[in-house]
């Protein structure tokens, strides 16, 4: 871990001056992969987008530059390799979600909003009897549970999630149901510890687990190892990749669809009114992919998951890194006053409030010191907004790019705007 | 308000670089309410109090504090300011297009008024005002400015016939020509402008071309004339018309030779305008102007009765028509005033251009 650094007073026009944390720059160090970051940019808004590693911008620039060719449907050399990066993502991604190719696919979308639609949308009722979801989720899955449930006219339960993110399901018959909920919080990284017990007591029945896993891959990688959900969402530039969704999906969920969004690269023959789509293990997963995908995307995707797995900041595990971040942040920020932290727990995302500052006020004040945080509801206003009553928060999220001067200089800064407003 | 603070220096700016004009586009659905605002989103006007107040945060956080707190009156101010700023520039063309001044209580402190002397109008002060209790009729002069400013603007778009505008004695600067036009110039003796344009129609010709008159006008200012002597000055050029000087060489009229002598500039030393607006008493002027009646060749008993006619009740009555004429009909508020071809100019004209005529 790095040492604390000690604030600075920095003199400006001999006039003023400021008390600020001295930044990274002034340390000169990033974790392996980040060098390219401007040490004085303090950049806090992992939960929407994770800053890529050089290897991974070095991996779709290699595309773009020595192979930039189609993949899936091409005999050429160039061709061929796309194909071979797209089918070791596949298989990456796999392992990390501890699954295999027989009874998962892997499909890549636009991202987990897109792939959670492109799923739900396709999904008919059948047998099942309603949506269950929770009320802290993001949008991404709050939304399209509505519309499922609104097409399908079956009932939709919203359930209470536990401070440690549990699912709350002891009054409700979850067997016959689609379950979907998230695995991270991106308000506060609340994780969903009984996700077990609830696909246990799906698979009692016709039900099915979805999954928005958006940001906890890029967290806990190979957090959902254990779980047994018919479908996963996640997105590669919450964990360090391009910007990219991809969907784990049990191969019997996919052949449940009922596709609507179909069209290149999805059928094996096409007759007048008619046509008959891919199938087999090798081809399933494209009913989900209809036409050209981003190549580059997957590439780059495939090179953050090598490198996620590899990676060592400072020496220390990606998991441990972080929470020695997110404690040192928790600690710091429970220490200002005026300061409400949302979270129950410690996490890499932390959302809080301050009493006497609108949150998108603060986060551009904050920004103006180079300090990018997200401000808002986040996309969750029906739990921030409508349960919690919460006024506009400010929400710093921590990726494996952030150094304890990162953590020093936010806090510094905040504290000085807490004394000047 | 800090919307329309914002609107007002995104506009201005915009108009010189293209980048300022989605910012003005911002700043105007803001003041006009139409943005409708995602609810993850932050409203315009908070996004760059934000910038601005965080800017000044790097430099001087306690500056920074004052600034937000205070962010809202400043922005008031400014608005103010640029709607009065913005109601003044617009007065001000106004005045430029009916008066040919920018301003038309103070003549002269407008560069775009040209060469001319103000007849200024008397404006109240407030501190006047409220000593004689007159706050209404100060508050109400820049409206009943304007409006006089407004039913004024025909007087821009009429046809100047001068024959309609002629003094009473009319004084023709050649024997009347029937076949000739008839032009006329206002002007106060005192006017240095005045003499300028009564130079410039004699050398482009004007004087030959047209039957030249002229209307005297002594600018009167609040109990006193702008210049010291102009009324003097009048009075003896009015007493000295359809005189004929019995010594005379001239085939002048006595009146215009005396107004020219009055104009006339000396190869050497100060010119006698100047003498008799700064350097003459009163009685010094009188003596002056019998100096010049002398020097057109009036003898000592007809310069006796110019003298006794400059100063007869008559006389100045004539004068006061004249001045009717000018603050009534012509309605001009500065001089020299030239009423020519149907056109009419406010200031002086160039030789070149009278040369047009």
């Amino acid at each position: 871990m790095h040492p604390p650094s000690n604030p600075c007073k920095l003199p400006l026009m001999g006039i003023f001056s400021i008390n600020v944390g001295k930044t990274g720059a002034a340390q000169g160090v990033r974790p392996d992969g980040f060098a390219h970051v401007d040490a004085e940019d303090c950049y806090l808004d992992t939960a929407c987008q994770s800053l890529r590693p050089k290897p991974v911008m070095d991996a779709e620039l290699d595309y773009y530059n020595f192979y930039n060719a189609c993949g899936g449907r091409v005999k050429h050399a160039w061709g061929k390799r796309v194909d071979e990066a797209v089918d070791s993502a596949r298989k990456k991604i796999l392992r990390l979600a501890g699954k295999t190719e027989k009874e998962y696919a892997v499909a890549f979308t636009l991202n987990t909003t897109y792939g959670i639609n492109l799923v739900l949308g396709q999904l008919p009722p059948g047998d099942l009897k309603s949506i269950v979801t929770g009320e802290t989720e993001h949008n991404s899955v709050f939304l399209p549970s509505i519309i499922w449930s609104r097409d399908a006219g079956k009932p939709r339960l919203i359930l209470k999630r536990g401070t440690d993110g549990r699912l709350l399901t002891e009054k409700t018959d979850l067997k016959d149901s689609i379950v979907i909920v998230s695995t991270f919080s991106n308000i506060d990284g609340r994780g969903l510890p009984n996700a077990r017990e609830i696909a246990a007591e799906v698979r009692c029945g016709s039900g099915l687990l979805l999954l928005d896993s958006a940001q906890h891959f890029g967290h806990d990688p190979e957090g959902l190892k254990d779980i047994d959900f018919d479908a996963a969402f996640g997105s590669g530039h919450k964990m360090y990749g391009p910007s990219i969704g991809f969907i784990i999906i049990k191969r019997t969920l996919l052949r449940r669809l009922i596709p609507f969004f179909i069209g290149g690269g999805t059928v094996k023959d096409v007759h007048d009114d008619s046509f008959t789509l891919l199938d087999g293990i090798v081809d399933e997963h494209s009913i989900l992919e209809p036409g050209l995908q981003n190549w580059a995307g997957i590439v780059g995707l495939n090179a953050a998951i090598d490198w996620l797995m590899m990676v060592k900041p400072f020496g220390k595990k990606p998991g441990e890194y972080e929470s020695a971040l997110s404690a040192r942040l928790m600690e710091k920020l429970r220490s200002l006053p005026r300061v409400k932290v949302v979270n129950g727990e410690v996490s890499p995302v932390i959302s809080f409030y301050v009493e006497g500052i609108d949150g998108h006020k603060l986060s551009i004040l904050l920004s103006e010191q180079k300090i990018m945080c997200r401000s808002g509801h986040f996309c969750c206003h029906h739990y921030l907004q409508h349960v919690m009553k919460y006024p506009p928060l400010i929400r710093f999220s921590l990726g494996l790019h952030n150094t304890m001067e990162d953590i020093d200089r936010c806090t510094s800064v905040l504290e000085s705007i807490l004394k000047t407003f | 308000m800090f919307c329309i603070a914002a609107f007002i220096v995104f506009a201005v700016l915009a108009i010189f670089s293209a980048t300022f004009r989605p910012f003005a586009a911002k700043a105007w659905h803001c003041v006009i309410r139409r943005i409708s605002f995602r609810p993850c989103d932050i409203d315009f006007s908070e996004e760059l109090k934000g910038k601005i107040v965080g800017k000044l945060f790097r430099y001087s956080p306690a500056a920074a504090g004052f600034v937000d707190r205070w962010m809202e009156v400043f922005s008031t101010i400014f608005v103010v300011l640029s709607v009065w700023s913005l109601l003044y520039v617009a007065s001000s063309g106004l005045y430029l297009y009916v008066y040919g001044t920018c301003n038309p209580g103070n003549v002269e402190s407008c560069t775009l008024s040209g060469d001319a002397c103000g007849v200024n109008q008397t404006q109240i002060s407030f501190v006047s005002a409220v000593k004689t209790g007159q706050l209404g009729t100060w508050a109400a002069g820049p409206f009943t400015r304007v409006y006089e400013a407004v039913i004024r603007v025909p007087d821009r778009l009429k046809s100047w016939e001068a024959e309609k505008y002629l003094a009473p004695e009319a004084s023709y600067y050649r024997p009347f020509d029937p076949k000739k036009p008839v032009a006329i110039e206002i002007i106060d003796p005192g006017c240095r402008f005045c003499k300028k344009l009564t130079g410039n129609l004699e050398r482009s010709g004007i004087t030959e071309r047209y039957n030249l008159s002229y209307l005297l006008y002594p600018i009167p200012v609040e109990n006193d004339y702008k210049f010291p002597n102009s009324l003097l000055m009048a009075r003896y050029i009015e007493a000295a018309k359809n005189m004929q000087p019995a010594n005379g060489t001239s085939p002048l009229p006595a009146d215009w030779q005396l107004i020219k002598k009055i104009f006339a500039d000396p190869a050497t030393g100060i010119d006698l305008q100047t003498k008799f607006n700064i350097g003459f008493s009163s009685a010094e002027a009188e003596d002056q102007l019998k100096v010049l009646l002398k020097e057109i060749g009036f003898t000592d008993s007809q310069i006796l009765l110019v003298a006794e006619k400059a100063d007869s009740p008559v006389t100045l009555a004539q004068i006061k028509k004249e001045q009717a004429i000018v603050e009534n009909e012509v309605r001009t508020i500065k001089i020299p005033t030239l009423l020519i071809s149907g056109r009419r100019f406010d200031q002086v004209v160039s030789e070149e251009k009278l040369r047009e005529f």
